[in-house]
């Protein structure tokens, strides 16, 4: 009874607050609240019954079951296998299926590289977009000035991001945690506010035209979707093999140690502003590698394509995703770049606009919701799991699982 | 040889005097309990010799077989304090008061990422893993093990840290400490909250502890342990030293006995 | 115009908008000061206090109350706005901080910054992403050889002491106020001795967003325009000025306030004008990342060194 009546006050208090914004609308999400409190009611109380508790646990056992069991030739004969059907996905989808693909693709490396910052050191980066940009107006700009070629630019621009990670970094790596986060959004917009009005170097908002795309040998020009999707396929599974190996490293060990706590990291002996600057320069170079890539896709960019906002959207996929954790990284991309697209004729029901504009409303939430009810993400990156099945000394490191076994042997002696 | 020495060390907060002229010296080989009452600045004494604050007056020198020499790492005349980085690197390794342990890391990550300084792999290293650095990671899981064998907590090496009952915790600070392959161990009160049966234990560990060469300077309420395993004890009270020697003069000196009066010394 | 009135001039319009950041400063140093929170969403708290005045402006017009007496009619605009925007507040702490007391720093930073970007779009698809016009009300001013103050000026800068005042009285004198500093001092402290922290968490937020209101409703009634993206802007500047005053201190935040608009107002007679608007958000930011670099504690700020 008393849930039902908190139901109701919360429904009306939202009803209260954004009556001016929505006029009459609101009496129609009071109605919506309603009923989205009345199911949840029922869920809950269902979910309290015996029989369903009973399901809900079973269904739990199997999947701590299955992820127990999933040992490291199984996950070998996994990846192998979502590696066949990544090769084979152009095949059998059209041109505008193969294209979002591919916008998933640039995606991944991006938030996997905001990833190291934000989900590994714990840094909180909200002017991530601008080493992408640096890396897309590096290759446009050598592109339409020397035709430098694509091979040689995304190297560059990956070293020229990570450059610019560290001239951010230095100074302001010493800042606290939120103060950083003020500052990388200033820095942000202050690349931005340069591309818009350098109108000599970067022709201000009009952008860059006419940029190169990739060339293999003097025959081979890059045209289709499904060139660029193999090249940022390719792209994407070096940044997940070189992420994990961080990850998994007396590096990634440092960083974390570093997110939990800063103070006892550098008593451990980690000289945490170099690890930090670490951190930015080398989550910065895919953006810069990302940027590279979608100038040469897009042989057009200007400074739209960066502005905060596709830095938040980076935020959230890794938020989303699962801080940390690479395949939640991932999923999180792909998440959130085929949602929108699904959605895309999808009106909403009483603002009366389409889906594509109330994009970022959707993601703002999305953020708020996730850290609260589910802050470790999508999946859960791998350390939480390890907790599942303690003393299972094979997954003390990915190699040989025997030498644990000797270490578990000879400690016993002691 | 003289692992660690203060001379006229004195550590202000504003107009608060937490450590004044202070001189502490700490030989190769002794157990030292360093007591006093509440707020008597001896957590504060450990920030400043690990670098985590930068003290306000004084000098203070250590000489480790890490270092080749005796080392300043703070001195009034050049205000500049080595970062703490460097001085558990340099054999310096402490504990912390209040647990501070990689809370989302497992028992055995924590004592893994004690080991930084001590090795070498670098971003290559990690992304290429050439034999030398696998060998390096793998020689650090077996060595992390037991260490953690050590403390008593194999068992749990596959726990999180924030999920570890408190005595636990308080001996996995341990061991991430010792992973830093220290010369001077520094514990903040390793025994709080832990109950007398965990507090036996320890005093064993720390026994162990010196027989694997390390030193170790321990700041203690837990007046039973600290009196029955320390060689020689140094009180402060009010950021000043007042009394220092083995424990039987120290429990007898008058001062100490005002310094605790009113407070009830605890025989746990 | 001569040099001496050109400053004058400008002394007069950089205290007219310093007292408004100051305004929207306070509510970040009073929410850091209690939860060490920086509170993202409160340049957007501000945005929505401007909507709401011009959406409660619009209803009274149309009644014909601003025809018939002005003063009344302001007073309920600002009523109206600070009750939406306290309850806006106050929502947005229980939704988006409470739960999250215990969680790692980074999760409230990410939901303060979710919170900031849903609030944006929500009042942007709700009321249009144009530019709303403020009916201007006071017209006219006072000239003093070629200096001019306006009406709206006085109103802003008298308001805002008004405001001022108030809220140090309230702090220190009041039960609540006394509560919120010994909150801010030690929480945990605090709760032994009986504080209810949740609460007065609560009355800082409620207290922060109704200056917030005020703030908005005055700065688009100075320029006579508001739309859903001046929040950022806003809330970058504010920040700006609570960091130079001192985050957590609430004589910093004010002092900040000031300065910073009268930096700015200074600094513009230097920019040249065809990116000036631009490069004036640049020189707010320069400011704060200066501050942060060389005197991360502000102008009134203690230095405070973590206890380890
Ligand atoms: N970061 C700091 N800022 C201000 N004052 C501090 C700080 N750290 C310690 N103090 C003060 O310095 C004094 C000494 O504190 P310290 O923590 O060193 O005492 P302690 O001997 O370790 O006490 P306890 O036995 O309670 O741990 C105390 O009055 C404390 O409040
Ligand atoms: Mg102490």
């Amino acid at each position: 009874m008393k849930k039902i009546l908190r139901v109701m006050v919360i429904s009306l208090w939202f009803g209260f607050l954004t009556f001016p914004f929505m006029g009459n609308h609101a009496g129609l999400l009071i109605v919506l609240l309603l009923a989205g409190g009345g199911l949840w009611l029922v869920i809950t109380t269902l979910r309290n019954t015996k029989t369903v508790k009973q399901w809900l646990e079973r269904a739990s056992f199997y999947q701590q079951g299955f992820q127990r069991n999933l040992n490291r030739r199984d996950r070998r004969i996994v990846l192998g296998i979502l590696l066949v059907l990544a090769l084979l996905f152009p095949l059998f989808n059209n041109r505008y299926v193969v294209d979002v693909a591919v916008m998933c693709g640039i995606y991944i490396c991006l938030a996997l590289g905001l990833n190291i910052v934000v989900g590994l050191a714990g840094l909180l980066d909200l002017g991530y977009v601008a080493f992408y940009a640096v890396g897309a107006y590096l290759y446009g700009l050598l592109s339409i000035n020397y035709h430098t070629s694509f091979w040689l630019a995304l190297p560059l621009g990956a070293l020229m991001a990570a450059t610019f990670g560290v001239l951010l970094g230095a100074p302001t790596l010493r800042l606290r945690g939120d103060y950083l986060a003020i500052v990388t959004l200033g820095f942000g917009e202050m690349i931005r506010i340069i591309l818009n009005n350098w109108d000599r170097v970067t022709r201000g908002p009009n952008g860059l035209i006419g940029i190169e795309a990739p060339s293999l040998g003097k025959k081979f020009v890059f045209s289709q979707p499904i060139h660029y999707y193999y090249l940022i396929l390719l792209i994407a599974i070096i940044t997940i093999f070189v992420v994990n190996r961080l990850n998994h490293s007396r590096i990634g060990r440092a960083w974390i140690a570093i997110r939990e706590d800063e103070v006892a990291a550098e008593a451990m002996g980690i000289n945490t502003t170099r690890m930090k600057l670490l951190a930015f320069a080398l989550g910065a170079m895919w953006a810069g590698l990302g940027g590279v890539f979608f100038a040469s896709k897009m042989t057009f960019i200007s400074p739209e394509s960066f502005t905060f906002f596709e830095s938040v959207i980076i935020l959230c996929m890794v938020v989303l995703g699962g801080m940390g954790s690479i395949p939640g990284v991932i999923l999180g991309a792909i998440v959130l770049v085929v949602l929108p697209e699904m959605l895309r004729d999808f009106y909403l029901p009483f603002m009366q606009v389409d889906f594509s504009r109330a994009r970022m409303l959707i993601f703002g939430m999305l953020m708020v919701l996730v850290m609260i009810f589910r802050p470790q993400g999508l999946i859960p990156s791998a350390r939480r799991k390890l907790e599942l099945h303690p003393k299972k000394d094979e997954d003390i490191l990915e190699q040989k699982p025997e030498f644990v076994y000797e270490v578990a042997s000879k400690s016993q002696e002691l | 040889m003289r692992l660690l020495e203060t001379r006229k060390l004195a550590k202000y907060f504003g107009g608060l005097k937490a450590i004044e002229n202070l001189d502490f010296y700490i030989d190769e080989g002794e157990i030292v309990g360093l007591i006093g009452p509440n707020g008597a600045g001896k957590t504060t004494f450990f920030n400043c010799v690990t670098g985590m604050y930068p003290p306000t007056k004084g000098e203070i020198v250590i000489h480790t077989k890490y270092t080749s020499g005796p080392i300043q790492i703070y001195s009034s005349s050049s205000r500049k304090m080595v970062k703490p980085n460097q001085i558990t690197k340099w054999g310096l390794a402490r504990t912390f008061q209040n647990i501070r342990l990689f809370a989302d890391m497992t028992a055995l990550e924590n004592v893994m990422t004690g080991a930084h300084c001590r090795l070498h792999s670098g971003v290559l290293g990690a992304i290429f893993r050439p034999p030398k650095v696998l060998k390096e990671e793998r020689d650090l899981a077996s060595k992390s093990m037991d260490l953690l064998h050590f403390v008593g907590l194999r068992d749990k090496a596959w726990m999180l840290a924030k999920n570890l009952p408190y005595g636990d915790q308080r001996r996995l600070e341990i061991a991430r400490a010792l992973s830093t392959e220290p010369h001077l161990l520094l514990l903040d009160e390793p025994a709080a909250g832990m109950n007398p049966q965990e507090t036996k234990m320890l005093m064993s560990l720390i026994d162990k502890i010196r027989a694997r060469d390390i030193t170790v300077l321990l700041i203690e309420h837990h007046m039973k342990l600290v009196m029955g395993i320390s060689d020689r004890i140094v009180v402060l009270d009010h950021g000043e030293k007042i009394s220092e020697g083995s424990p039987k003069e120290v429990q007898k000196d008058p001062k100490v006995i005002e310094a605790y009066l009113g407070k009830e010394i605890s025989h746990g | 115009m001569s040099f001496l009135e050109y400053i004058i001039q400008q002394l007069i319009n950089g205290l007219t908008i310093g007292a408004v950041y100051a305004l929207i400063a306070l509510g970040y140093t009073m929410v850091y000061g209690i939860i060490e929170l920086i509170n993202f969403a409160h340049g957007e708290i501000y945005m929505i206090g401007a909507y709401i005045g011009i959406i409660t402006l619009g209803v009274l017009s149309a009644q014909g109350l601003t025809q018939s007496s002005l003063a009344l009619a302001m007073g309920i605009v600002l009523v109206v706005s600070m009750v939406y925007c306290a309850a806006y507040g106050f929502t947005m702490e229980r939704i988006a901080y409470r739960p999250l007391r215990q969680a790692p720093r980074l999760s409230p930073l990410i939901t303060a910054l979710g919170m900031s970007i849903f609030l944006q779009n929500y009042v942007m698809l709700t009321q249009g992403a144009r530019d709303k016009f403020f009916p201007p009300l006071f017209t006219g001013g006072i000239n003093i050889d070629e200096v001019r103050i306006s009406y709206i000026q006085v109103f802003i800068m008298g308001i805002s002491v008004l405001l001022m005042i108030a809220l140090q009285l309230f702090i220190k004198n009041t039960r609540l106020g006394k509560a919120m500093r010994a909150t801010a001092q030690d929480k945990k402290m605090a709760s032994l001795v009986g504080i209810n922290i949740d609460r007065v968490i609560s009355i800082t937020f409620i207290i922060g967003s109704s200056l917030a209101a005020v703030a908005g409703i005055m700065v688009g009634m100075y320029y006579g325009l508001v739309n859903f993206y001046i929040g950022y802007v806003a809330g970058l500047k504010a920040f700006t000025a609570a960091v130079l005053g001192g985050i957590g201190n609430i004589a910093g935040a004010m002092l900040g306030g000031f300065l910073l608009g009268l930096l700015e107002a200074f600094a513009a007679g230097f920019i040249p004008p065809p990116h000036g608007a631009q490069y004036k958000d640049v020189f707010a930011f320069t400011i704060l990342v200066l501050v942060l670099i060389f005197r991360p504690s502000g102008l009134l700020g203690e230095q405070v060194a973590e206890k380890i």
